[in-house]
């Protein structure tokens, strides 16, 4: 089966480079026969790299360590799950899982589009192709996962202690299938230069591809975030590592791209600005896969292994920019807006003042992520750029956008009368006011948290409004009742009230992260039965007594569990188990923090430290001194929550209304094969 | 009706933002500085942690000094400097306002406030233009379509008496 696996492997590099020069070769001579088989090189390529992860994963069930791959990531006693999950658990493995979803995306939309948008598809095969060979000659040539070992030692070296998290199993799948289906977008865009069809075609092709990638990237981002939460044990969930940062940047450039795509579908403007943020967002997914992979920047995501595929990637980001700029260039003329900005005050404005913002923001955290490299390479002096940087100047950018996202779903488009901005604004302004006279009155003084909730009631209020009007308008012309009517609101018109409720996730994470303003700290070195006491922001208070230290021996590790009860204002809430676990095969201990989640808080325990636990192990310090660290964080809850609102509401956003399936369905069955392309006729 | 509803939504947000503050101000000052102290600062031993993350015993270890300092009064900028001239500039995380690392600081805002001008010079350029280029909606239409609209309309008439 592994021997298959590396056949496939190399197998699928040669398709991919067969069937992207005859793409292009294809759409250029308007030869369907070629064009055919590049596609069906696509749907070639998919089923060679099932068949190489299969093998992947084979090797792994198999504990077959003469792979280095395989020894390198697991061991015998690594549960089945962690065994399977192999495949995206180290570099090679991860980058064969990559080029798999590129794969499946792109055979989705080879099928999709078997008898439409015929102009486009030889290029958007030639590119996904291209980019597939890209990473098959990475895999083949740099960092291969059939690489054998030079003996074949008795067990493997185990997977990564940090790895061995529920939330570690489906974060990188789910941030690996938003960074390829943003491919998809890109290859459009790229087929809408060379076919020079630059009205919105492409973009209402792509335009569920794009949420797509955009509720994948969220979810991914948001997951990992709660691994950080829970696995790290330091009562944070962002820090501001390359390699999160990485994942952000597509997300910041693809969340411009959704609204201002919104400007060229309504107003035809922005069109090489919509060309070059999708672009620019497909080459920070790369971007961000080769900082994860490449090592070239400490990150806590220690699984980066070499830099030798970081000057491959560089070669291949180069190559990309060099070609992407001269297409658009190429194409310079083809990009006049069909309309003119006719106020300062308008939605348009407002879009554009968006997308500043994203793009700024993007750069900020590009720049401070590659600086400890351009400082070193420029001035010969490494600076560290931290939290506090990105938190410095990243705070003020993302209160410009708590304000937008009021501003930008009501303002008029085109020009707004001051009649207009009355009756929109007057609730959501004496909203703001309300809230921010409030809090202060409350005694609130952190300026930021201040501003984020009063923008938050100033944005959540817009947003309820407009949901509310057009129930009421719902209800009063069809007769409905307010709940129907609601529903109907929203079937009706799913991107707008489905982004809205992306919008009302969106508040919700905001006032969780300005939650972090409220956070208290304690920590104590503690005999069983003695306590610690924590105030909470929300006025209680929590005491812990530490009852007893206990150890086992788990699969794969040794445990050592500390009891402790938790009592708030004197009231028993139960227990909780913060752990010390040592994996056998990795000399590495990491913390099982305990949590106790309230809908507005979260108590947050780590077993900081066991005072001579080999003693308490042996059985000669029955009762150890053990160091608690205790925070309470207040409003983390909800950035999960508000994670779980912003997906749901992209589903409603990328739900197809039934009466828009079946138009397609009629379209798709309607459409004529052009006549340049001969060759599609019989297919 | 309309302003009342409003009023409320607003009461309500103003309610749901308030609630966690109402006793701000609990925490311990000590904590909170060498909180914010610890964020500052690069672990000793694992370079990609912060000093606040790390679990490391040394890094236990410097926290603990950490918090004392701040128990005698100092501030967090006070004991990142006392902690870095100690330890070394290697547990710097927060580039200096100074030197190269100024850089660091400069090119955000000032990509901001770059892409804020282009973007104004933009919309500037796009309103002069205006002036030669009247609004659709203001332009009115053609002879032509407006004889295809009426015949569209007499269509539809026609057809609504019919059915």
């Amino acid at each position: 089966m592994t021997q298959i696996g590396e056949v496939a492997l190399w197998l699928a590099l040669l398709v991919a480079g067969w069937g992207a020069a005859l793409g292009f070769y294809g759409g250029r001579r308007g030869r369907g026969d070629l064009v055919l088989s590049a596609e069906r090189s696509v749907y070639a390529v998919f089923g060679l790299l099932l068949t190489a992860s299969a093998a992947i994963i084979t090797a792994f069930l198999r504990s077959e360590f003469r792979y280095k791959y395989v020894a390198g990531y697991s061991n015998r006693e690594l549960g089945l799950f962690y065994k399977i999950t192999g495949l995206w658990a180290g570099q090679t493995g991860s980058l064969v899982f990559w080029a798999l979803l590129l794969a499946l995306f792109g055979s989705i939309v080879m099928f999709q589009n078997r008898r439409r948008n015929r102009e486009f598809m030889p290029y958007v095969a030639g590119t996904v192709l291209t980019v597939l060979a890209f990473f098959m000659v990475v895999v083949v040539f740099a960092s291969n996962p059939f690489q054998l070992m030079d003996f074949v030692p008795p067990d493997g070296r185990g997977l990564n202690p940090q790895l061995q998290n529920y939330w570690m199993t489906i974060h990188p799948p789910t941030l690996y299938l938003g960074f390829t289906c943003f491919t998809i977008p890109f290859a459009f865009a790229v087929s809408a230069l060379l076919s020079g069809r630059l009205d919105t075609r492409w973009i209402t092709t792509t335009r569920r591809w794009t949420l797509l990638a955009w509720f994948f990237l969220t979810c991914g981002i948001i997951f990992g975030m709660m691994w950080a939460y829970v696995e790290l044990g330091w009562g944070g969930y962002w820090f501001w590592d390359p390699v999160e940062n990485a994942s952000l940047l597509p997300w910041l450039t693809g969340t411009a791209f959704l609204h201002s795509v919104m400007i060229q579908e309504k107003r035809g403007m922005l069109k090489m600005w919509n060309v070059l943020l999708v672009i620019g967002t497909f080459l920070l997914s790369i971007f961000a896969t080769f900082l994860t992979r490449s090592g070239l920047i400490e990150s806590v995501h220690s699984f980066a292994e070499n830099t030798t595929i970081a000057y491959i990637f560089l070669g291949f980001l180069g190559t990309l920019i060099l070609i992407s700029a001269a297409l658009v260039w190429w194409r310079r003329h083809a990009f006049a807006a069909e309309n003119r900005l006719e106020s300062f005050l308008s939605r348009e404005t407002a879009f554009l003042v968006n997308n500043l913002v994203f793009v700024a923001a993007m750069f900020a955290v590009l720049w401070g992520t590659t600086f400890p490299l351009v400082s070193e390479g420029v001035f010969g002096q490494k600076i560290q750029v931290g939290p506090p940087f990105y938190n410095r100047v990243n705070i003020p950018l993302g209160l410009i956008l708590l304000f937008l996202l009021g501003v930008g779903p009501v303002i008029a488009w085109r020009k707004a009368t001051p009649r207009n901005l009355k009756r929109n604004f007057a609730g959501p302004l004496a909203a703001f006011l309300l809230v921010g006279v409030a809090l202060r009155i409350a005694g609130i003084t952190n300026v930021y948290a201040l501003l984020t909730f009063a923008l938050a009631a100033f944005s959540m209020t817009t947003i309820v409004v407009e949901f509310w009007k057009g129930t009421r308008a719902r209800a009063k012309i069809e007769g409905e009742g307010v709940a129907p009517a609601f529903i109907h609101l929203v079937e009706r018109n799913r991107r707008r009230y489905g982004g809205y409720v992306v919008h009302a996730g969106f508040i919700i994470c905001f006032c969780g992260f300005a939650g972090k303003a409220f956070n208290t700290e304690r920590q104590a070195a503690l005999h069983p039965g003695e306590s610690i006491v924590i105030p909470s922001a929300f006025g209680h208070s929590y005491q812990l007594t530490y009852q007893a230290m206990s150890w086992y021996p788990a699969p794969n590790m040794t445990k050592l569990v500390a009891t402790v009860e938790v009592k708030r204002d004197g009231r028993m809430l139960g227990l909780l188990t913060p752990e010390k676990r040592a994996y056998k095969q990795r000399e590495e201990v990491t913390s099982e923090v305990g949590i106790r989640r309230a809908w507005n808080e979260d108590l947050y325990l780590i077993l900081a430290g066991v005072d001579r636990a080999d003693e308490f192990m042996r059985g000669t310090n029955p009762q150890p001194v053990v160091t608690f660290k205790v925070l309470v964080n207040p409003l983390v809850p909800w950035i999960w929550l508000g994670g779980f609102i912003m997906a749901m509401g992209t589903l409603v956003a990328l739900w197809p209304a039934a009466e828009a399936v079946r138009a397609t369905a009629r379209a798709t069955a309607r459409e004529p094969v052009p006549a340049q392309l001969p060759g599609l006729a019989g297919a | 009706m309309r302003i009342r509803a409003i009023l409320a939504t607003a009461a309500a947000a103003a309610l749901w933002a308030a609630a966690p503050v109402c006793a701000q101000g609990s925490g311990d000052r000590a904590h909170d500085v060498a909180r914010a102290a610890e964020e500052q600062l690069r672990s000793p031993v694992t370079p990609s942690h912060t000093l606040d993350m790390c679990p490391s015993p040394e890094a236990q270890a410097l926290r603990d000094s950490v918090l004392t300092m701040a128990a005698g009064g100092m501030t967090s900028g006070q004991i990142v400097e006392a902690v870095i001239a100690r330890r070394g500039e290697q547990l710097r995380i927060v580039p200096e306002q100074r030197g190269v690392g100024l850089w660091a600081w400069i090119l955000p805002p000032a990509v901001l406030v770059i892409g804020a001008g282009v973007v104004a010079y933009r919309l500037n350029a796009l309103r002069r233009q205006r002036a030669g280029m009247a609004p659709e909606a203001e332009r009115g239409i053609s002879e032509v379509e407006r004889a295809q609209v009426e015949a569209a309309l007499r269509q539809f008439e026609r057809g609504e008496v019919g059915g």
